[in-house]
C-alpha cells in the first residue's frame, strides 16, 4: 500500500520532527486497561524508583509459577519506591480468564490488558514470560525472560543493586 | 525494494547516531540456523539460516519501527529472500493516536477482525518450505482519538494471508482482504459500550471487487456489573439489504460472544457462550474467541478442537481456587456444536482438572487429568493425565515432566492408541538448563514403514550468557502437528537434526 517513496517522505519528515522534541516517554504513555476497568499510564502507576513490568499470559505455565513469588517481592519492595505491574497478554480467547486468576492468586500489584500487544511490541518483548525493570523516565535497566525456581533470588538481587545505585 | 531496504538501514542508523542520547534506539534479533529436514523427507540433512531483525526509535510521541527478515535455505534458489517486511511511522499523543504502516489491531475482541503475532515463532508449511516470522498484521492506518473517555478508531488496510511465504509475493496476493472499519466507544466509570462499521472487499487478481463489498456491524459492551462481576458481550452481523437485522436464521452471517467473571476471596471463576454463523471472514481475518481451554501441556496443546466459524455454539467454564497453603485448584469443561449438515453435528466437550501444589518448601508439582471427545476429528474418546515436579537442589533445580494420552479414534475401524511424553530438566536459574525430551506415539497416522510406533528423543539446552542474549540448542527429532500459542492454533511441521537459535536484544 505504500511505497518506496511514501517510506522515504515519512522517514524525512520524522527526521525533520524529532530535532524539535524532548526525550522520550515511550512505553510510559501507553494507555491499557487495567482488570478493575479502569484506563491507565505506566506513567500513572509508575514506581518512585523503579517500575517492574512482568509480560504473562494465563496459558503460560512459568508465567503462572512465577506469580506468588512476585507478588512476595511486590509486598517486600512497596514501601522502597519500587512498583510491580503485570502486563497481561492474553488473548481475546483467554482475557475473560485474567481477572478471575489473577484474583485467585491474589495478586496486589495492578494488572494491566494488553490485548493488542500494544506495550508488548513497544517493549520488544519476545518471549512470556518476560521481566522488565524501568527507571522513572521509562529507561530500561534490566530484561528477564523466562521463569524457572530461583529466578526470584536474581531479580530480588538486581532491584536491590539498581536500588543502591540511586542511593 | 532493496532501495526501500538500504534506505530504512541507514536512516536508523543515521539517527541512533545522530540522536544519540535524546531519543531511544532499541532492537532486537532472532536468528536460527536448521541442519536437518522432515523425518520422511530426502536429502536427511540440508540447511537454512533465518532471522529477523526489529528496530525501534522512539523520540517524545513520535515513533519508528522496521523490521528485516532474512531467508538462506542450502536447497531451492527461489526460496530465499531478504526483505523489509515490516515498517511503522506512529505518533501518539493524549488526544490522538496516528499509526500508519504495518500494524497490529482489533476490533472488540476479534469477531470482525484481529491482526497478531506469535512471538517468537518461526513459520513453515509442508508446501512451500519457506521460513518466515508468524504474524498477520495490517498494512494501512490506524487513528485513534480520547477526548473525555469517547474513543474513535478509525482503520483502513490489507490485512497479511500468513500461510502464503514472501517468496510467493511477485505470483499472489498476499494482502488480499482490505478492510475499512470504525469503531466507537465511549467509557463511563467502568463501563463502556460502544459499536462498530465496517466494510470488506476481498480484491482478486484483476482487481478489487469494489461494486459489492461486505459490510458489518456489530455492538458491544464492556463492564465491571458490580465490584466482583464483570461482563463483555459482542453481537456483530453482515448487513445485507436482502436479510432483516433482526433475522438470525440458516441465511444470515453473525456472531456472538459473551463472557462473565467472577471472583469471591480466593474463588474466581470465567463463564463463557459464542455463536458463529457462516462467520468466516477473508482469508481469516477475525479470530473470535474459541472458547476452547488453550493447555499448556504438550499433549493437550496438540490436540485442541480448532472453532469451525461457518458454525459453532457452545460453553467455556473454567474455576480456579486457591488455598491457604498456595496451592491452586482448577478446572475446565468447553462443549461447541457445529451444525454441519441435518445429518451431521458433531459436538465437542472436554474437562479440565489440574491441582499445583507444593509437596515441600523445595518442590512445587502439578497433576491434571482431561477426558474431551471431538467427533469433528473422528476422536470418539480421549483420556490424558500428567504433571510435573520441580525439585530445587542447592544451585539447581530439577524438573521432570510426564504427559499419558490415550485416544479412540472412529474412522472404518475404531483405532486405539497411546501418546507419551516424558522430560527431565536441569536448570541453573538465568544461566543455562539442559532437557533431554522423549515422546512416543502409537498413533497409525504418525508410523511409517512398517514399525509399531514412532520416538521422538531430543535434547535442548539453552544458554545465557547475560540477559541481552540467550542460545538456544535443539537435537534430535520434533514431533509436529497442531500447536495452539497465544491463542492461535497453527500446524507445526516435524524436525529432524539440529537447530540453533540466538536471541539477541539491544
Amino acid at each position: 500500500m505504500l511505497g518506496a517513496s511514501s517510506a522515504k517522505t515519512l522517514f524525512s519528515i520524522s527526521l525533520m520532527l524529532v530535532g524539535w522534541q524532548s526525550l522520550s516517554q515511550g512505553a510510559l504513555n501507553v494507555e491499557l486497561k487495567n482488570i478493575e476497568g479502569k484506563y491507565v499510564t505506566l506513567h500513572q502507576i509508575k514506581g518512585e524508583k523503579l517500575t517492574v513490568l512482568d509480560f504473562w499470559a494465563t496459558w503460560c505455565k512459568p508465567c503462572i509459577k512465577a506469580i506468588p513469588e512476585l507478588e512476595k517481592l511486590s509486598n517486600e519492595f512497596e514501601d522502597k519506591g519500587v512498583r510491580f505491574v503485570g502486563i497481561n497478554n492474553d488473548s481475546p480467547r483467554n482475557i475473560s480468564k485474567v481477572r478471575p486468576i489473577s484474583k485467585s492468586l491474589g495478586m496486589t500489584y495492578p494488572v494491566l490488558l494488553d490485548t493488542e500487544q500494544e506495550l508488548f511490541n513497544e517493549m520488544l518483548v519476545v518471549s512470556l514470560p518476560t521481566l522488565i525493570i524501568l527507571r522513572p523516565d521509562g529507561e530500561v535497566v534490566y530484561t528477564h525472560e523466562g521463569y524457572s525456581r530461583g529466578d526470584e533470588v536474581l531479580i530480588k538481587s538486581r532491584i536491590e543493586e539498581l536500588l543502591a545505585d540511586d542511593e | 525494494m532493496m532501495s526501500r531496504y538500504v534506505l530504512v538501514i541507514f536512516l536508523l542508523i543515521t539517527l541512533s547516531q545522530l540522536l544519540n542520547g535524546q531519543g531511544i534506539f532499541r532492537g532486537s534479533n532472532l536468528m536460527e540456523f536448521q541442519l536437518g529436514n522432515l523425518p520422511t523427507l530426502n536429502p536427511e540433512y540440508q540447511s537454512s539460516l533465518y532471522d529477523q531483525l526489529n528496530l525501534s526509535y522512539r523520540y517524545n510521541v513520535f515513533g519508528l519501527d522496521a523490521r528485516i527478515e532474512q531467508y538462506y535455505p542450502s536447497f531451492g534458489e527461489e526460496s530465499d529472500y531478504r526483505k523489509i517486511s515490516q515498517y511503522t511511522f506512529q505518533y501518539k499523543s493524549d488526544l490522538l493516536d496516528i499509526e500508519v504502516g504495518n500494524l497490529y489491531t482489533s476490533l472488540g475482541r476479534g469477531l470482525l477482525l484481529r491482526t497478531y503475532e506469535i512471538p517468537g515463532s518461526i513459520w513453515e508449511t509442508r508446501g512451500y518450505r519457506v521460513r518466515y516470522g508468524f504474524y498477520r498484521d495490517l498494512l494501512g492506518a490506524s487513528v485513534k482519538f480520547n477526548y473525555k473517555g469517547l474513543e474513535l478508531k478509525a482503520i483502513r488496510g490489507e490485512v497479511l494471508d500468513v500461510t502464503l511465504p514472501p517468496t510467493i509475493e511477485e505470483d499472489l496476493d498476499r494482502r488480499p482482504d482490505l478492510v475499512e472499519a470504525l469503531q466507537t466507544s465511549y467509557r463511563f466509570n467502568s463501563q463502556s459500550v460502544g459499536f462498530i462499521l465496517m466494510r470488506h472487499v476481498v480484491e482478486n487478481q484483476a482487481g478489487p471487487n469494489a461494486e459489492r463489498p461486505d459490510k458489518y456491524l456489530s455492538f458491544f459492551y464492556d463492564g465491571v456489573l458490580f465490584d466482583k462481576l464483570t461482563l463483555y458481550g459482542e453481537l456483530a452481523r453482515q448487513l445485507d439489504g436482502e436479510i432483516p437485522l433482526t433475522n438470525f436464521t440458516e441465511s444470515a452471517s453473525y456472531g456472538g460472544y459473551v463472557g462473565f467473571n467472577f471472583y469471591l476471596l480466593n474463588f474466581g471463576a470465567s463463564l463463557e457462550y459464542k455463536d458463529y454463523h457462516n462467520f468466516s471472514l477473508g482469508t481469516g481475518m477475525n479470530d473470535p474467541p474459541t472458547l476452547i481451554k488453550e493447555h499448556s501441556y504438550r499433549t493437550l496443546n496438540r490436540s485442541t478442537h480448532v472453532p469451525v466459524l461457518t458454525d459453532e455454539n457452545g460453553y467455556q467454564v473454567e474455576l480456579y481456587m486457591t488455598l491457604e497453603n498456595g496451592s491452586m485448584f482448577t478446572f475446565n469443561t468447553s462443549r461447541s456444536k457445529n451444525e454441519i449438515s441435518e445429518e451431521r453435528q458433531p459436538v465437542f466437550q472436554e474437562y479440565f482438572l489440574e491441582y499445583q501444589f507444593y509437596p515441600s518448601e523445595q518442590t512445587s508439582a502439578k497433576v491434571f487429568v482431561d477426558y474431551a471427545k471431538d467427533p469433528f476429528v473422528n476422536e470418539v474418546n480421549r483420556y490424558a493425565t500428567g504433571g510435573y515436579i520441580d525439585l530445587q537442589h542447592k544451585k539447581l533445580t530439577s524438573t521432570v515432566e510426564f504427559e499419558w494420552q490415550h485416544i479412540e479414534r472412529e474412522t472404518n475401524v475404531i483405532d486405539e492408541f497411546s501418546n507419551y511424553y516424558f522430560s527431565y530438566t536441569l536448570s541453573k536459574a538465568s544461566k543455562y538448563s539442559i532437557s533431554t525430551v522423549l515422546e512416543l506415539t502409537y498413533d497409525p497416522i504418525q508410523i511409517f514403514d512398517s514399525k509399531q510406533y514412532n520416538l521422538y528423543p531430543a535434547l535442548i539446552t539453552t544458554y545465557q550468557p547475560n540477559s541481552k542474549n540467550k542460545l538456544t540448542l535443539f537435537y534430535g527429532k520434533r514431533r509436529g502437528g497442531p500447536a495452539c500459542n497465544s491463542g492461535v492454533c497453527y500446524d507445526v511441521l516435524d524436525f529432524k537434526g539440529l537447530e540453533l537459535r540466538l536471541n539477541t536484544r539491544f
